[in-house]
């Protein structure tokens, strides 16, 4: 399970890509554009090119993905949309369009900070903007029907992985964490057309199961942002814990929002990505709080680690936050700030042994 | 309260001790100011709002409320040899050492409950995160409302219309919970008070471009409050225009505080607020004038008191830390050829990531301008980290690159 089936390196994708970095991208209207949209994660360890352009105590996250621009040679990476996620994307904007002019397509879209109306009315205007931008760097009109078509197959994504979550909340479904989390990495890099029949073939199968009981471990979610690799989760769950829910940007703040379909589609997506539940970098923190809260009781928690990537300001603010607010609730609470280097590994595990042995 | 006081009076004090040295009576009346804000609120006959950097200040002069800005403060509590205490206090309740010191120093005193209780909390996005992140934590330790106006990175009429749109709904909630009333002729006259504040800065700008120059950059360099948050107050308007009557007498007179000068730089970003050599040691033993400061720089257009949160909204948008970088760089390129600059400190402040993010791309552009740069990675809010030594030995070889 979570085979080749989940394996985009393996795939040939035959439309040109245009990357993402933040689930606030619109990505539905990419792909209506006739684009392939997916999300740079690279796993490179040294940035010998970022780290002359972008200053140490830049987010490692950051340097990693102006290094894969610098390093990239895919012929059918043809550009990137930026969001202004925070002071480091907008950091990466900025280095992106002097340093690598040769990529031909660079979008920086703003996103809002707040949810409301204003914000849903001015982000529709944003999300145009990019509309327009594909439109003329494509030199071909995205058609109503292709963006319909679109909205139809994302949501159908988030859909099968929020119903892949259930799954796993219920014990239905035999995946460990490294595999679970490949999976979500594949679900935003594979092509829709071959990543949801496979997700869907593997839920099917898993739905036959019956709830079961399985040998305890202790129970944990992981809330932050960036999941650097699955060997996080690999550690966690090597030392004897179960990852059940995360509050990750690479996890479920993927998915976990509706896109409805109307007649004005590009409110329908304004409306749809600003409903998510807020990270870090939104306005109101209480709200994530209560989110992670909520997963707490719904997938019986007895243990968060808070992953923070080191340099993010929005996360590293919410955590004393979140830490105080869990602690008090008699919930182990474990930080662990990454720098993407992975020579912390041996110090990791350590740490986590420890926690574990606290829950 | 024993606590409180002492710290206001010791920097009256030392406010005080100052005078007789080649300051602007503007720029003491500036400290007078600040100082005279922060009693006022202490003494409760106005409801404070505590802001972020760069708030929209006219409307808080309008309805009557006193704004505090936390980056100010923390800077005060630098110069009083003050801030690492407060570091420690937010270090202590598990903040990273990692974020910028100034909001880290000014959460320190939330922490400690040492701004009077604030009515509500401002912030704007556009500068950075962690003066958001700040101040949404000070609202949450002080329980009232937190007001972030989001403000984007682009300057079209979307833009202004959505940031304008945010001003008004704020408006109306803060005359709510102050239970003030919204006066039209009140918001006309603060607007008017800014437009008139923004003449008398341009003109001071104008006049620092004689050479020898008229005013200390390291003076100058303090009027971080004033132009973050003093738009729209009558004080403000009357200390500008002193600054303004000031400077052109000195011109007149051929003065300069610094004498001779041997070169003329620019300066990017804040200062150090701590005690430190640095300016002793550029402006006074090496006669390195600095000219002119990014921070000064009036890049906003006159506003119209007839439409005040659209004008509010391009102010707060046109801001120099929230241009496109391409039009930054060519407000650099101008500023260097007005001041006839022959080079560039940019002290890059330890934490903010939004300067440090661009830094490289602002070398580059002013080395191609002919135009070198030296980046100085400190700290401004904390001695820290912070070696003289090892300043003036970068300062020295950037001189002597010089000439």
């Amino acid at each position: 399970m979570g085979g080749d089936e989940f394996n985009s390196e393996k795939k040939f994708i035959e439309r040109p890509k245009i990357g993402w970095f933040c689930t606030y991208t619109p990505e539905e209207l990419i792909f209506a554009a006739g684009f392939h949209p997916f999300r740079i994660r690279e796993e490179i360890s040294a940035t010998k090119f970022a780290d002359t352009y972008i200053h140490h105590n830049i987010c490692p996250f950051v340097r990693r993905s102006l290094e894969y621009g610098f390093q990239n040679k895919d012929p059918k990476f043809l550009g990137v949309v930026i969001t202004n996620s925070c002071d480091a994307m907008r950091c990466l904007y900025h280095n992106w369009k002097k340093y690598l002019p040769s990529t031909s397509f660079i979008h920086f879209l703003h996103v809002p900070r707040i949810r409301n109306s204003l914000a849903v009315e001015y982000f529709t205007k944003e999300i145009m903007g990019l509309k327009r931008a594909l439109e003329d760097y494509s030199g071909r009109r995205i058609e109503e029907s292709s963006l319909h078509s679109a909205l139809r197959t994302y949501q159908e994504s988030r859909e099968l992985l929020k119903k892949l979550y259930d799954l796993r909340r219920e014990e239905r479904i035999d995946l460990d964490g490294v595999t679970f989390y490949r999976i979500m990495k594949e679900s935003q890099e594979m092509p829709k057309a071959e990543f949801n029949p496979s997700l869907k073939n593997l839920i099917e199968k898993a739905s036959e199961n019956q709830k079961r009981e399985i040998k305890k471990r202790p129970r944990v979610m992981i809330v932050g942002s960036l999941l650097r690799s699955e060997r996080v989760i690999e550690i966690i769950e090597g030392a004897g814990a179960k990852v059940v829910v995360d509050d990750l940007c690479f996890g479920r703040r993927y998915f976990e929002f509706n896109v409805e379909e109307s007649d004005d589609l590009l409110t329908s997506l304004s409306k749809g990505y600003l409903s998510k539940v807020p990270c870090a970098r939104m306005k109101d923190s209480h709200l994530r709080l209560m989110e992670s809260e909520r997963l707490v009781e719904e997938y019986r928690v007895e243990g968060i680690i808070y992953l923070t990537l080191k340099f993010c300001d929005n996360h590293l603010y919410d955590y004393p936050l979140f830490r105080d607010y869990f602690q008090r609730k008699g919930i182990p609470f474990l930080q662990i700030e990454d720098d993407f280097k992975g020579e912390n590994v041996g110090q990791l595990r350590t740490r986590i042994e420890a926690f574990l042995e606290v829950i | 309260m024993l606590r409180k006081r002492s710290f206001y009076l010791k920097t009256k004090i030392l406010n005080l001790l100052r005078r007789g040295d080649s300051r602007l009576k503007a720029t003491r009346k500036m400290t007078e100011m600040i100082i005279d804000f922060i009693l006022s609120s202490l003494k409760g006959k106005k409801p404070i709002v505590l802001t972020s950097i760069w708030p929209p200040s006219e409307i808080f002069y309008a309805l009557d409320l006193i704004p505090l800005n936390v980056e100010s403060v923390a800077a005060s509590l630098a110069g009083l040899g003050l801030s690492d205490e407060y570091l420690a206090v937010a270090e202590k309740h598990h903040h990273s050492p990692e974020t910028c010191s100034f909001l880290r120093c000014a959460l320190g005193v939330a922490i400690e409950r040492l701004f009077p209780q604030p009515m509500a909390v401002v912030a704007t996005s556009h500068l950075c995160d962690a003066g958001a992140k700040m101040t949404y934590t000070a609202s949450q330790i002080y329980r009232c409302e937190y007001f972030l106006i989001d403000v984007p990175q682009e300057r079209g009429e979307d833009a202004v219309d959505y940031v304008a749109s945010q001003l008004e709904e704020m408006t109306e909630k803060l005359a709510e919970i102050s239970r003030r009333k919204i006066e039209k002729e009140k918001l006309s006259s603060a607007v008017k008070l800014s437009n008139l504040a923004r003449a008398y800065a341009l003109q001071a700008n104008e006049l620092r471009k004689a050479v020898p120059s008229p005013m200390r950059g390291s003076e100058a360099l303090s009027y971080l409050y004033l132009i973050g948050v003093g738009f729209g107050s009558k004080k403000a308007t009357e200390i500008y225009k002193s600054m303004a009557r000031e400077l052109g007498e000195r011109v007149r007179k051929k003065f300069s505080p610094l004498g001779r000068e041997r070169h003329r730089l620019l300066w990017l970003h804040v200062k150090p607020y701590f005690q430190t050599n640095l300016f002793r040691y550029l402006e006074i033993e090496r006669k390195v004038s600095i000219a002119f400061e990014e921070m000064n720089h009036i890049a906003w257009n006159e506003l119209n008191p007839e439409d005040p949160f659209r004008s509010i909204a391009r102010r707060l948008i046109f801001n120099l830390g929230n241009f496109p970088l391409d039009s930054y760089l060519e407000v650099l390129s101008n500023i260097s050829k007005e001041y006839r600059i022959d080079g560039v400190i940019h002290y890059a402040h330890w934490g903010c990531r939004w300067n440090y993010g661009r830094g490289k791309i602002v070398k580059d552009a002013l080395n191609s301008l002919g135009i070198p740069l030296l980046s100085l990675d400190c700290d401004s809010a904390s001695r820290r980290g912070y070696s003289e030594e090892r300043v003036q030995n970068q300062i020295d070889a950037f001189l002597e690159m010089l000439g």
